[in-house]
């Protein structure tokens, strides 16, 4: 009676196989087009998501030709059905290979319909998919690429306002997936030097605030997946970018605001009233992250730490800072792409730890190989990977649900933030669960081979 | 419009369809396509439960432009041996035979299956299987064509072989057993107690748990039993060139005891949305109950000797809304995904009986049968409503 075999409960909905937020744009409706088996790979767990829309394309169909014009009956169809402003071609496999212009199809869709037309092509035998072809063969690599897709949106849109020398743009972008955090840092700057608005992407709540993107003043990545969006938008757009990487150190911190200040000109466009009012304010948060930072470093030196890192975007550089100011490291858990990938944010901290204390690399190794095995038939793309040799999972990080992640962090705040949730017990739950085991390890006489950082 | 698909995805391939009927053998399946085929594949069944391993051609799109064979025959031998090492360390089975399917791309270009097969064989030394999957069909027509090649490059060649082989009078193969189709253990087990039952022995399965020695003697044994609407093609030709008999399951009174002492308060309309042969056995199943008028419609394969008057064949998603939004049906058994649809129109869905690939494992049986009853009873009206859910209807699954 197996009448739709489709469906794994709980696995994200939000991204296609290529990465693809295809929620983070409001108003925007994503259409993938092949056969089925492609389309399939792209929206395999789609079950009453209204934003996605698959065209079945057969092989005939395909080689007859008729792909553009059945593009362009279903975004017709759609959009009489919908509001929506924007759509997002994703193209497959085969019709990838049939070498569609789909530039010139979203242009001419653009002009028939008045709506924001971007495309994606979702090829994974295009070559900077085949390992060791380009910088971009990394696990979730699609990410960089599909991101900036959505925000190619922004060039079928409307104008805004222009910005110029004198009037340099009414925003700050936070470029990340959620909300930001009423306590970020960023908010501080509204109301100062012609800013009207601070938001994240995850903010935008209509299209025309997706829009509004263009008039931003600078634009600020945190994660290293965000970064080629940021390098699009100042290239295409000439909105200056900044990438500050999520940090917890209070130095890295005083930098990038010094980096952001530049930017803005707040020196230029402040007068000395405003400038020392906002620098006051910024110097309390930078006591209160600090003391907050000083007072979860106490309990953790109290004990052996485990901590499971997996939602942690730059875990080394955090195991780095923690170690730094005495926190006994036991153990790290991390996520399958941080265990393969080191991103360059993170590497240099991740080098620092090896050189320091060589048992990190062979203890770090030897948890994730465990960490696989234990996760094994749970986990297909370890055991495939071992299975086959070949094969290299390079799909979005699957998730039990959409996480919050520290995209949306920024600045002292973000250092508040962590320190909240390991105080709420989010991170540390490891240590709370094995709080009795580690006591009792650590009553017993050393052993040889255990370790702390 | 046809074939657009909104809010849902389509079904199953029948890539995934034929890499599935593998799922219990030393086999290593290579697609001959991209990654996302094993990555849709992943979504359907648990890959890495079964001993079958799965893996994908990960070459650029210049070797499947130039059809360098030469490429692709390297690509295999290495995961060949890859595997081969990582089931030696494991202390797994060696691979026993390989099985080739197609994609859309390798389907698109026509490439030539059962050539790169032999070559393969060659190179390798080992059987290699190859079923000519597109990409572009639902999965019951990939199991229909990976029966077609088990009977056409195992089950003939080896009575050929021997044609003094004697048959196995009270032998029975149970053909379209899937782990798409019965994701529980429950059928099969099921199946296999009631062939005992009649003195018979259980001659293979077609790939759910056996293994090619046992596809070597299918043609040999005394009648097929078919248990899902994939494995009829194969049964007829069986039939047609072996003289082998075939029985559906659902004319077969082996499940009627799963009904007994069961009923169906106020004689409701059913309709069953799902793969035909199983659907034909809840139909048994849900008369003997005391069900009124019982309809099947399916996406699938509608065989036209085994529909009744009524039953509805599905081309498209948006003939399904106005179907269950109809005021002709009580009750509606079908799958998670069509929920919206009866959420609209006021109507009360069941989650379909048998499982999911991965995603549902509930069952038909006894237990199920007497849950359905319970909750038909709430819908007529004999009994007081359970709780709904938040979407309005009740919800009801093992």
């Amino acid at each position: 009676m197996n009448v739709a075999p489709f469906f794994i409960p709980g696995i994200n909905q939000m991204t296609t196989a290529m990465g693809l937020y295809y929620h983070l744009v409001p108003q925007m409706e994503a259409l993938c087009f092949g056969p089925i088996e492609c389309a399939r790979h792209t929206f395999a767990d789609m079950v009453n998501d209204d934003k996605g829309s698959m065209l079945v394309i057969d092989d005939v169909q395909a080689a007859l030709g008729e792909t553009e014009n059945l593009i362009r009956q279903a975004v017709l169809e759609i959009a009489k059905e919908t509001d929506a402003r924007a759509f997002m071609l994703l193209s497959a496999c085969q019709t990838a290979f049939l070498g569609l212009d789909l530039e010139n199809l979203c242009a001419s869709l653009h002009e028939q319909t008045g709506l924001a037309f971007s495309h994606l092509e979702v090829n994974r035998m295009a070559a900077e998919h085949i390992p060791g072809h380009t910088r971009k063969f990394v696990p979730g690599g699609d990410r960089y690429h599909s991101r900036v897709a959505n925000f190619r949106l922004l060039e079928q849109a409307d104008q805004g306002e222009q910005r110029t020398f004198e009037q340099p743009g009414k925003g700050v972008i936070l470029l990340c997936e959620d909300e930001l955090d009423p306590s970020n840092d960023l908010f501080d700057l509204v109301g100062h030097a012609g800013i009207e608005w601070v938001r994240g992407v995850g903010d935008c709540r209509t299209f025309d605030e997706f829009a509004q993107i263009r008039e931003a003043r600078v634009s600020i990545s945190t994660s290293i997946a965000w970064r080629e969006v940021g390098e699009y938008l100042e290239k295409r757009f000439g909105i200056p970018h900044l990438y500050l990487p999520t940090s917890y150190v209070l130095d890295e911190v005083d930098a990038y605001y010094r980096q952001l200040d530049s930017a803005l000109r707040l020196e230029e466009l402040l007068d000395a009233d405003e400038l020392v009012e906002v620098r006051e304010r910024r110097a309390a948060r930078r006591a209160a992250a600090s003391e907050q930072t000083d007072v979860m470093v106490d309990v953790m030196k109290a004990q052996q730490v485990e901590l499971d890192l997996r939602v942690i975007l730059r875990p080394f550089c955090l195991c780095e800072e923690l170690v730094k100011r005495g926190v006994r490291l036991h153990n790290v858990t991390l996520n399958p792409n941080q265990t393969d990938h080191k991103e360059e944010d993170d590497l240099l901290s991740y080098e620092r730890l090896v050189v320091g204390n060589p048992l990190f690399w062979k203890r770090f190794q030897g948890n994730t190989t465990s960490n696989k095995r234990k996760e094994g038939p749970a986990n297909p793309y370890h055991v495939n990977k071992r299975r086959s040799g070949r094969y290299v999972d390079i799909s979005f990080p699957v998730k039990p649900e959409h996480v919050p992640e520290e995209t949306a962090w920024w600045g002292y705040s973000s250092i508040s933030k962590l320190m909240n949730e390991l105080a709420q017990g989010r991170i540390d739950r490891f240590v709370e669960t094995h709080r009795a085991a580690v006591a009792a390890a650590d009553a017993q006489p050393a052993q040889k081979g255990r370790w702390s950082l | 419009m046809k074939n657009l698909w909104r809010g849902m995805a389509p079904f199953a391939t029948d890539t995934s369809g034929a890499c599935t009927l593998f799922y219990g053998s030393n086999a290593l399946v290579l697609a001959q396509d991209s990654n996302g085929t094993v990555s849709t594949l992943r979504r359907v069944i648990d890959i890495n439960a079964g001993l079958c391993v799965y893996a994908t051609i990960d070459l650029p799109e210049i070797s499947y432009t130039l059809g360098r064979e030469r490429d692709f025959i390297d690509c295999m031998s290495d995961l060949l041996a890859g595997v081969g090492v990582y089931r030696l360390q494991e202390r797994l089975d060696p691979i026993e035979y390989l099985v080739l399917v197609n994609g859309p791309v390798a389907t698109l270009l026509g490439m030539d299956l059962a050539g790169r097969a032999q070559r393969l064989e060659e190179e390798v030394g080992k059987p290699v299987l190859y079923v000519d999957t597109t990409g572009n069909a639902y999965y019951d027509k990939g199991l229909a064509k990976g029966y077609e090649c088990i009977y056409r490059q195992v089950a003939l060649p080896a009575l050929e072989e021997d044609p003094d082989a004697p048959r196995i009078e009270n032998g029975v193969n149970l053909l379209g057993v899937n782990v798409l189709d019965h994701a529980g253990a429950g059928m099969i087990a099921k199946l296999r107690t009631e062939v005992r039952k009649h003195d018979g022995e259980v001659v293979s399965n077609w790939g759910y748990s056996d293994y090619p020695e046992k596809w070597r003697c299918a043609g040999r044994a005394g009648k097929n039993v078919v248990c899902s609407v994939s494995g009829l093609g194969v049964a007829r030709k069986m039939e047609r060139e072996l003289g082998i008999p075939f029985e559906t399951m659902d004319k077969l009174d082996w499940f009627d005891d799963w009904a007994e002492g069961l009923e169906l308060a106020g004689s409701p309309s059913v309709l069953v949305v799902g793969e035909q042969v199983s659907s034909n056995l809840l139909r048994r199943l849900l008369q003997r109950m005391g069900a009124g008028r019982v309809d099947v419609a399916t996406f699938f394969t509608l065989d036209k000797r085994c529909r009744q008057s009524g039953d509805i064949k599905l081309k498209a998603q948006d003939e399904l809304a106005p179907l269950l939004g109809s005021d002709e049906y009580d009750l509606v058994v079908g799958d998670h995904a069509f929920k919206r649809y009866a959420a609209d129109n006021h109507m009360t869905l069941m989650h379909a009986p048998v499982g999911f690939g991965r995603r549902d494992t509930s069952e038909l049986g006894r237990d199920w049968l007497t849950k359905f009853a319970r909750f038909a009873a709430e819908v007529t009206g004999q009994r007081p409503s359970s709780a709904l859910d938040a979407r309005g209807h009740r919800d009801f699954s093992l």
